[in-house]
Parts: C-alpha cells; structure tokens; sequence
C-alpha cells in the first residue's frame, strides 16, 4: 500500500514539475515576446538596407528576470546578422515566420531559452524577412517553476498528512468500541453466559447483537448437554439398578420356576436398557446433527418411504399393519429442507412408541399431504393416545408417562426442520402425530 | 604592491614598480599574486591595497591601470584566453561590466559582506558594486563669481546659451567615443531627459572641448583654461576640490546620476579564492571605511560616513541599477547611431577632441 502511495505521489509531483514548468515558460515568454514585438516595431528600411534601433525598454522588459543573462541577434533572412551576436544557435530549418518559435539549448555554460521571430519588412523597393532572435538563461523559469513546484509538494504533502491522521483517528474511533468487547471477551469467566455490557455505536451494535446471541445459544447449548447428561445418568443408573435387582433376586431363589421368572424379568429389564441407550444416543445424535449437518433439499414422500422400509424390517416380528398414502399427484413433487436421517429417526421413535405401548395387532397409518405453502407427514396408530392436558409435557426427555424418549427425539427432529409439531388423536382412538414442514420453492428438478 | 602603467596611446609602456617585492625580499616569490585590472586612478586605490597587503601578507596585489574601453576590449578579446592573467576586474562603466559579466565571464561566488551593498549595485553573485559616485559638474570658482546655480539641466543649458563670452571653448566634457564611462554617462542622461540632445548642441555651440577622463578635465577647470566640467566623477571631483579651493563641485538638482564601480573575478582566474578576498575586503565595514579615509572614492556602505554624506539630502541621485537593460546602448547599431547624433551636435561648431594619455 505504502509503494502504491509512493507512486501515487510520484506521479503527481511529476506532473505539478511540468505543470509547473509550463507555466514558468508561459509567464517568461510573454517577456521574450514582448521584447521582440518591441524591437521588431523598430525595424526599418534605410537607404543602406534593413535596420533596427533597439528600444531601451525591450532590454529593461527581459531584465526584469533579474539574474539572467541575455543574447540576442537581429538578422535578415539570409542570414546576415544586423546587430548582437553573430553565433548564436539556431533551431534545425528555420524559415522566418511572424509566429513566435520557442526553443531551449545549452549555450554559453547555460540552459537558455531563445525565442526567433520574424516580421517581413517592406519599403523602397526593398521587401524581405527580418528576424529577431532573443535568448534568456532559464534562472528566474527555473526558479519560478521550483516555488510552485516546492510549494504545491508541501501542500500535497500537508494534506495527505492530514487526510492520514483523520482515516487514523477514524479507524481508532470506529475499533474502540471493539478493543471495549475484546477487553471484555478476554477477561471472562467460562462460566459467565452475562451479555456483553456496552453501549455500543451504530457501526458495532449489530455486532454486539450477535455476540450476545451466539453466547445465549451456547449458554442453551451447554444448558442442555448438561440437562441431558444428568437424564442419562440417572436413567441409566436407574435401569442398571434395576437390573441388578432382579439378577440378585433371582440368584437368592431356590424355586427354579421362580428364578426363571426373575431371570425373564431381568431380561426384559435388559431390553428396556438397551432400548433407553439407544433412543439416548439417537437422540444425542439428532441434537449432534442439527448442530452440524446441513439440510438438504429433497422430496418428503421419497423420504418417508425409504426410511420406512428400513424401520418395517426392524418389527417383523410384531403383529403390526402399516401403510403409507399421499394425496399428492402421483407425478407432483413437493421439496422440503430435510435431514434423511433425522426423518427416519423419527419415525422409527414413533413406530417404536405405538408398538411399545399398544396392544397387538398394532396399525401404523402414514400419510404425507399437502396444503397452501406446507407440507404435513401425519403418523397414526391405534395405541391408547395421550390426552389433550399432557400434550406439551410429553414432549420433554423422560416426562412422567415414562414414554422415554421417544417424543422428546421428534421433538428435536420437528424444531431441526423448523416444521410444527402438533399431537392429536387419530381415527382409530390412538395418537396423531403431525409435522407441518415449510415447503420450498423450485418444485420440478 | 605592484603596479603597471598601462597607457592607451603607448601600449607597450608598462612600468613596473616592485615596491613591497623590495621590502619582502626573496619571500615575495612564495607569496601569491592577484592581478586587478581595473579602471580606476592608480592614486585613487592605492591607500586600500596597501591595507589589504597587509592585512594578507600572503598576497601579492598586480596592480595594471586601463581606460575603461580599452578594459573592457582587452577582457572581450581574451575572452577564451585561459592564459589571461587578470583575477579581478573593476570598472566605473556598469554598462561595460554588464556587458562583459552577460558573456559569461563573470565566477559567481557570494562575498561574507554582501548583504552591506544595496541590490541596484549588484548582480547574478557575480557583479558586485562597491563605491557611489554621483556625476557631477565642476566649475571654476572665479569664474562663476556673481553666476546663479542653474536648478535643471534645462537651466544649465540656457546658462551656457546666455553666457557665450564666458563659456566659448571653455566647457570639457567626455569625448565618449573613446571613455567608456563617458559614453556611460551621456546614454544615461539620454534616458533620463529628453532634453539632452539640446544640452550636448548647446555645448557644441559653445565650442566644448572633449576630453578622456575626468582628470584631464579637473586639472584645466583648477588653472581656469575651463571654467565648467560636465558629467566628471564626483568621487575625484570632490577629491581634487579639497586640494584645490579653485575648484567647485555642484550636483544639479533635477537628477543626478549615480553609478557604482563594480568589480567581478573572471573565471579564468588562477588565484580565485585570494581574488575573493580582495573583493571580500573591498565590500567589508574595514575596507570601506579605508576607501572613506584614505582614498578619493566614495564607498557605497551608507552607514560610512564619507565626504559626499553631507551633501546627500540636496542631491537627487539616480541610482543606475546593473542589469541587462544596460545592454541596451551597448548594442552595436544603436551606438553607432547614438554616437552620430552626439557627434553631429557637438562637433557642430568643430568642437575637438584632445586625446590625452591620462586615464580615467
């Protein structure tokens, strides 16, 4: 940037010295000019030839550069000098004109500047060029061209300086209010979720806003990874605890129909254990998920089925009758954000719940519709249904109906896909489960 | 001090007089010499080279006198001489000195004391003025018994026109074709009055002789075979009044011009930097106040008091600045055509010139 800005005042400065020199030249020329125009006025014709009586002032006009040196020549066109020095140079071709032809070159020890100018004369029967040739030492031009030139750099100069100190003290002003959030981010406590404390300008507060909020969701974040934990534990200690009953009892029977019983009963304990871990590590997964992978954009009813293929396989062994309907067309393609995975844990959770805590034979009805900018996956089962005061309790992770987790799970999966989670009651008298997706726009693809 | 006569009418005439070579004996050979050529009266610079002298035992002054055209011919036509041998040149006729310094002869250094000597009396950092000398007019005392002071020129042309019986052959003024400073004076007073080709054919009629230096003049005003000078240095006019009370010096009161010798060192120079400090010395307090005291010039330092202080305030003094507007007479046809129409009116009545050998 500093090299950029160097070349940047180079140029410039190159162009004030020949902006500066040109105007040196204008202003001394006009003095050139002026003094030729005199002495060419005073040219005449004698009977002996062309003369010229040089006037005192053209001589008194160009000493008004005070230090410079003067020549000059008045000669005919031929070249036959009528007066001052014979030897003075000459431009390459010069043909007498009345226009003024300016030049510089070396002459004497000195840069001088000539000026030649004609002026055709005419008389008694006489009737030729003659032209004047005034030469200046280029002190007082050069002079005259360094002050500007001197002046217009510092001046340049004073601006940029000041110009530099405004953008310093407006960058210091604008980043102090984030030296206050750094100084503030440094020195707190990992356990100190506290919003940042500072009035913040226009430029920042967006900033700050976001801040605040990034530390509110990770205040919710560690909130609930450590709510979950603690459930996990205590679910886990619970079930092993159990566990350990049973195994106990049944080691102290000494009736074998009754240690079988008790082993039965530790077996089933077992199961329920293992299931409990697993919803717990699907749902650590969704959580994990939603935190991580983004949504992709596919079609709900591919979904659906895909993952229900896979869930049915699971529960063969129960005596259960699924479907799965859409009232789309059969060639309409709806698109919802969606995380596969998530959908199927979903589904499987609620599949799980409706044969867990239903009575054989079990019906599981899917149904996938559409409405207005919305999407709904409806899941139905014929179990006992949950009544309408419970609906936003069993929601939570381990409500009192001890329905585990699995609700908790769709929960997550529903506030993942930022579709509404509404429970109800399905035709067959069991419970309704119904996520409202957003749909997105863009349908054939 | 050595010092060199040099004559116009007898070129080869040169008297050398090794005055301090005798005092010094076989040191003066390891001691540098300075050669100024200048044209001013041996007499007149003298007292102050011998204060420099001694003042820098080390340097040895070659003191060669020239009129002042021929000083200026000389200096022209050694112009590439690098074997001229001058390391200061002084002068009386600024135009000359211009005209010499605008060829590029001029080394340009900045003497310690320059800030003393006015601007009008100075030029490029190379041409340096160093005294003050009014032209005045000197008449015989005797003579002028009972006469009114004229106030103009204008007045001293009608003087001259009333009083033939008086002034018939007894006016000397330059002959200007031949004295540089002369011809100085009259392109002066042609610029300054455009009455002044009427003065020069009033002198004419009056039968002026013409003379080529001012102490040719003063010497014939002093015996009364002039009564009136016109145009002589002040400086050696007030000089010979004081020796002689037949003399009297009057400056009118219209205009008087003023001129200041002026002196520069060639760049052909061997000795430069002792040529430096002789013109250090020329312009500094000390060397001033040497001209005031004991010599006939007038120096230009204001601060010194000098014979012409008192008169000061009575006189109009045009003061001729240096600069290239002085070239304007000097150009060759324009000379030549000044000098036709001065001589056209002061010949008129077959006024003579009268050669002398005396320098300026």
């Amino acid at each position: 940037m500093a090299v950029g800005f160097a070349i940047i005042l180079v140029s410039i400065a190159v162009g004030i010295w020949s902006y500066a020199r040109d105007a040196a030249n204008h202003s001394y020329d006009r003095l050139l000019s002026g003094a030729a125009f005199a002495i060419l006025e005073r040219t005449l014709v004698t009977p002996t030839g062309p003369s010229v009586e040089i006037p005192y002032s053209a001589l008194e006009l160009i000493g008004l550069a005070e230090s410079d040196r003067v020549f000059y020549r008045i000669f005919t066109a031929n070249g036959k000098t009528l007066t001052g020095s014979g030897n003075l140079p000459q431009p390459e071709q010069y043909k007498p004109t009345d226009q003024p032809v300016f030049f510089d070159t070396h002459y004497s020890g000195e840069d001088v500047r000539f000026l030649l100018q004609g002026r055709f004369l005419a008389g008694a029967g006489y009737g030729d060029w003659v032209v004047v040739q005034i030469g200046q030492t280029r002190i007082a031009r050069d002079a005259f061209a360094r002050e500007m030139m001197i002046n217009a750099i510092a001046l340049l100069l004073l601006v940029t300086a000041i110009g530099l100190g405004f953008v310093w003290f407006g960058i210091n002003r604008a980043l102090s209010p984030l030296i206050g959030i750094e100084r503030q981010l440094r020195y707190r406590e990992p356990t100190d979720f506290s919003p940042i404390q500072i009035t913040p300008p226009r430029e920042v507060a967006s900033l700050t806003r976001s801040i605040n909020g990034l530390i509110l969701r990770h205040k919710k974040s560690l909130d609930n990874a450590q709510a979950f934990i603690a459930d996990v534990a205590h679910q886990t200690r619970t079930s092993l605890g159990a566990l350990q009953g049973l195994l106990e009892s049944a080691s102290r029977q000494s009736d074998a129909d009754q240690q079988q019983a008790r082993i039965k009963q530790a077996e089933e304990q077992a199961q329920r254990t293992i299931r409990l871990t697993n919803q717990l590590l699907s749902h650590a997964m969704i959580i994990h998920r939603a935190d991580n992978t983004p949504l992709a954009r596919k079609v709900l009813i591919d979904v659906v089925r895909t993952a229900f293929g896979d869930i049915i396989r699971d529960y063969l062994k129960y005596d259960t009758e699924f479907s799965i309907e859409s009232d789309l067309a059969p060639d309409e393609q709806v698109f919802v954000m969606l995380d596969e995975i998530g959908i199927r844990e979903a589904l499987r959770n609620l599949v799980d719940n409706a044969i867990k805590h239903g009575k054989a034979p079990h019906k599981i009805d899917i149904l996938v519709r559409k409405s207005d900018e919305k999407c709904h996956l409806i899941v139905d089962d014929n179990g006992p249904g949950i009544d309408v005061g419970k609906h936003a309790s069993v929601l939570e992770r381990f409500s009192s109906l001890s329905t585990g987790l699995g609700l908790a799970i769709v929960n997550a999966v529903a506030e993942r896909h930022h579709a509404e989670l509404i429970l109800g009651q399905s035709p067959a008298g069991g419970l309704r489960v119904e996520m409202v997706f957003p749909v997105v726009e863009g349908g054939q693809e | 001090m050595t010092v060199f006569f040099r004559r116009f009418s007898c070129v080869c005439a040169q008297v050398a007089v090794l005055v301090l070579a005798m005092l010094w004996g076989t040191q003066a050979f390891a001691r540098v010499q300075v050669h100024v050529w200048s044209a001013t009266d041996t007499s007149a610079v003298e007292p102050f080279i011998n204060v420099f002298e001694t003042k820098y035992p080390d340097i040895d002054v070659v003191y060669r006198e020239f009129n002042t055209s021929e000083l200026y011919q000389v200096v022209m036509y050694n112009i590439d001489n690098p074997k001229m041998e001058a390391d200061v040149i002084i002068s009386p006729a600024m135009d000359l000195e211009v005209k010499l310094v605008n060829e590029g002869l001029a080394y340009r250094f900045e003497p310690e004391n320059v800030d003393a000597i006015p601007s009008w009396a100075q030029w490029r950092n190379e041409l340096y003025g160093f005294s003050f000398e009014p032209a005045a007019l000197v008449y015989n005392k005797q003579a002028f018994e009972g006469l009114e002071s004229p106030v103009s020129h204008t007045d001293l042309s009608n003087m001259v026109r009333d009083n033939p019986e008086l002034f018939s052959g007894k006016i000397g003024t330059y002959d200007i074709r031949q004295s540089g400073i002369g011809y100085f004076f009259a392109t002066q007073d042609a610029i300054q009055n455009n009455q002044t080709s009427r003065l020069t054919e009033t002198f004419g009629r009056a039968g002026a002789k013409l003379f080529c230096c001012s102490s040719e003049i003063l010497d014939r005003v002093a015996t009364g075979e002039l009564v009136l000078g016109y145009n002589v240095i002040g400086s050696y006019a007030m000089a010979a009044a004081r020796e002689n009370p037949d003399i009297g010096v009057y400056f009118l009161r219209d205009y008087t011009i003023t001129m200041s010798r002026t002196a520069f060192v060639p760049k052909t120079s061997k000795a430069k930097y002792q040529a430096q400090l002789f013109i250090d010395f020329l312009l500094s307090r000390e060397g001033q106040q040497v001209l005031a005291n004991n010599s006939a010039l007038i120096p230009i330092n204001q601060n010194v008091e000098t014979v012409l202080t008192p008169h000061l305030e009575d006189i109009p003094v045009f003061r001729v600045k240096l600069g290239i507007g002085l070239l304007g007479f000097q150009d060759e046809l324009k000379k030549k055509s000044f000098l036709e129409d001065w001589e056209s009116s002061i010949l008129w009545s077959g006024g003579t010139a009268s050669p002398s050998p005396q320098p300026d």
